[in-house]
């Protein structure tokens, strides 16, 4: 079927799937490169051991569980933008949504790897499914984690079937993919009336289940004895640094599609202001976590918990210390209290640096604990090798590719819910209002 | 008999059972999992409440998953417009 | 059922490391290469740690001692391992189960003793070293975490020994590679439940002490020092 005859409104949102330019196949390569090379690098892990890494004793975890939490925390950044928005009802969701949503998805399989990269045998990893022990954080992490990979899948995946419906309806390339997705959907009353019912159940139930996700992680750390770990604030602490990582990531993906698809039209700035205006709520309550944190420890003074927080603070790694705070706290608030600097540019920076920062942030928390144990042992040094730091390229490419072959195959921004926020939302947002506002006196009617 | 039951439900039946039963079995494979490691924590006697505990929340996350996405699959069946061929 | 435990007495102990070199031989423990002791990766089940320094200048000691794993009585390792290839056993003592682990070195993670070793490499051991395995040991394969296990191997062997001689396991038949080798006679070993061992006789001695006993892991070495350590 000639797919050149329709000409939407909404084309541009189509264009991607229908059109790729070699731009697009240069980049892919060169990521499925780095890709490659990661895996090379793996390999040779397994058939080396874990010694090509550069962790030793005592800091026997490093950037394989850094990148772990890092890429799981990002995951958080589905469930707040589109699960919570869509329960505050906030119109300016509706282009986000679906890059949010799949963010998530991606993020949780590579980060979900990223353990077993971390095994030191990775054969034996059916051992926690035949005789594991559901006493231990790893095994909430294992449950958790493929929950809500199952939630987030399926959430991503019921406001995409009337996309996959246009999507059939015009025909081309995938049309029998889309024919099967789409699951006969046709928009009659009956089918949405099911599909909308399934979404508000599912944007309550994933939730809990996210939070819960980086809860679990944080418990990996935190029911351990180790100075600095055993802090009961690492729940809520874990789940702040997601949510606000997750935006950040979710910014700079916005930021990038938005220029090589010219989506300009539906990523507004205003939808930048907004985020931008939510990372620095995150950055101001993750400031508010840390100090609350730091203050703890300083003050109780414990020995073994001073050390640890010496060696952040001015010793070793006071340089990557206070490179996250600047990253995570200062840059934000100034760039994104100030509306002279709160543009895309800014706002784009100051992600980056947020990304930085976060990755910091686990870094911070994992290795000066385990560098300066309870004995007085020589404080350990854990200088990353070349596998580390090419897996963790290799993860970002990994990331970045996936998301590239999700645009070939759907809208990246959800179009019905573009066509009904046109169509419809006026209406019922006017008619939100005429609930709120008191009856008496004169509603203005030039909205509808 | 396979072109009667394409022709009242779609001609896409199958496949798109075949992908429904994947969740399903994701879900049963699941609580077999989970079951099977309650059993082995009271073989060994090591805190057979942690397991049970988390076993349950495990397992009916799960169904409510697998029952949300066959109760809007099943519902966008039944709510199709009456056509004879497609 | 017994409890084993150890009694170090650091007034005796005059950190030769004889008992750290006795428990390398004895358990097969790795020889690791240059660049791996040079990135910390040495594998010592016991390690002579200092803690202190005594004596003014130019006449400075050290003061060290022996750390091994405590063998606790509320572990914390065991807590986490995933697939339960660190467990206790009813004699008190915390075994692993070399095949049953995974190597995701949570364990490590969680000792606050820091006494767990991991095989990061499978390096070539020198010949000699090969030669003298001790063949009741396993070697272990790179990838999977080991410890102190109280020299286990020679349990069942004394409890095999007994048995074929049709009588009750005594003392004697049982010491660890470490108490056996210390030339000062520091290192005590026995059975803590059994009030005619000698280490429940030296518990009563005023100067033990554990190591971070804040924590509550219960550990079943105790030291005795005249100084605080």
């Amino acid at each position: 079927m000639n797919n050149q005859n329709f000409v939407d409104e909404d084309e541009t949102l189509f264009r991607p799937i229908y059109h790729t330019g070699k731009g697009f196949y240069a980049f892919a390569a060169a990521l499925a490169a780095i890709v490659l090379f990661g895996i090379f690098m793996y390999i040779r892990q397994l058939i080396f051991g874990l010694g090509v890494t550069g962790m030793n004793e005592p800091v026997s975890w490093g950037f394989y569980i850094i990148s772990f939490v890092f890429f799981i925390g990002i995951s958080h950044a589905g469930t707040l933008i589109s699960a919570i928005l869509r329960l505050s009802k906030a119109e300016w969701r509706r282009p986000i949504t679906r890059m949010a949503e799949v963010i998530t998805g991606i993020v949780l399989l590579i980060g979900g790897l990223h353990p077993i990269i971390d095994l030191g045998r990775p054969d034996r990893i059916l051992h926690i499914f035949e005789r594991g022990r559901l006493q231990s954080p790893l095994l909430w992490d294992v449950t958790s984690i493929t929950a809500y990979f199952t939630a987030s899948t399926i959430y991503l995946y019921l406001p995409l079937i009337p996309d996959i419906a246009l999507l059939r309806d015009r025909g081309g390339r995938f049309h029998k993919i889309y024919e099967i997705l789409s699951w006969g959907y046709e928009g009659t009353e009956k089918q949405k009336h099911v599909l909308e019912r399934a979404i508000n159940i599912l944007m309550v139930m994933v939730i809990p289940i996210a939070v819960s996700v980086h809860t679990v992680i944080s418990w990996i750390f935190s029911m351990t004895l180790q100075p600095g770990w055993h802090s009961t604030i690492f729940g809520p602490y874990f789940v702040v640094g997601a949510i606000y990582s997750g935006i950040a990531a979710l910014i700079i993906v916005m930021i990038a599609f938005r220029k090589a698809y010219h989506l300009q039209d539906y990523l507004k700035e205003i939808h930048f202001r907004y985020l931008g205006t939510l990372l620095l709520v995150m950055s101001l309550l993750w400031f508010y976590f840390t100090f609350a944190e730091y203050l703890t420890t300083f003050y109780g003074h414990e020995p073994p918990e001073m050390r640890v927080f010496l060696y952040k603070f001015v010793g070793n790694y006071s340089f990557f210390f206070w490179l996250m705070v600047v990253c995570n706290f200062i840059i934000p608030v100034v760039f994104l209290s100030n509306k002279k600097l709160k543009t895309i540019g800014g706002i784009l920076f100051t992600s980056i640096a947020v990304v930085l920062g976060m990755w910091l942030e686990r870094l911070i928390i994992i290795v000066p604990s385990m560098a300066n144990p309870r004995l007085p042992y020589p404080t350990g040094i854990y200088v990353p090798s070349l596998t580390e730091i090419s897996l963790l390229l290799a993860a970002t490419a990994a990331f970045v590719l996936g998301f590239m072959g999700f645009s070939k195959l759907f809208p990246l921004v959800s179009i019905w819910e573009i066509k009904e926020g046109r169509e419809q939302s006026v209406k019922t947002v006017s008619e939100r209002l005429h609930e709120y506002l008191p009856s008496k006196g004169h509603i203005r009617n030039e909205i509808v | 008999m396979l072109s009667k039951i394409k022709s009242i439900f779609g001609k896409n039946i199958l496949i798109q059972t075949v992908l429904l039963s994947f969740l399903w079995m994701l879900a049963s494979g699941m609580t077999l999992l989970l079951i099977n490691l309650v059993q082995v924590s009271y073989e060994v006697n090591d805190h057979q409440s942690a397991s049970i505990a988390i076993s349950i929340l495990g397992i009916i996350v799960f169904w409510i998953l697998a029952g949300i996405l066959t109760y809007v699959l099943v519902g966008l069946y039944k709510g199709r417009k009456k056509e004879s061929n497609k | 059922m017994p409890r084993y435990g150890m009694v170090i007495d650091l007034n005796k102990c005059n950190q030769c490391e004889a008992c750290v070199t006795a428990c390398k031989l004895e358990n097969n423990v790795q020889i690791v290469s240059k660049e791996n002791a040079e990135m910390g990766r040495v594998m010592q089940w016991m390690k002579m740690l200092t803690t202190n320094h005594e004596g003014n200048y130019p006449e400075i000691r050290p003061v060290s001692l022996p750390v091994f794993c405590v063998q606790c009585d509320d572990p914390p390792c065991i807590k986490v391992c995933p697939v339960r290839a660190t467990y206790k056993r009813d004699d008190g003592i915390v075994a692993q189960i070399y095949p049953q682990c995974i190597g995701c070195r949570y364990c490590m993670a969680n000792c606050p003793y820091t006494v767990k070793v991991f095989n990061w490499y499978k390096d070539e051991q020198p010949v000699e070293y090969e030669k003298c395995y001790n063949t009741d040991v396993s070697v272990r394969p790179k990838g999977i975490v080991e410890k102190c296990t109280f020299c286990i191997h020679r349990l069942q062997k004394a409890k095999e020994k007994s048995k074929a001689e049709h009588r009750k396991m005594q003392e004697e038949d049982y010491v660890t590679a470490c108490t056996e080798v210390c030339p000062a006679h520091a290192i005590h070993f026995g059975d803590l439940d059994d009030p005619n061992s000698h280490v429940s006789k030296l518990m009563n001695d005023y100067r033990k002490f554990t190591l971070q006993e804040e924590l509550g892991t219960e550990p079943k070495v105790y030291y005795l020092s005249e100084k605080s350590q």
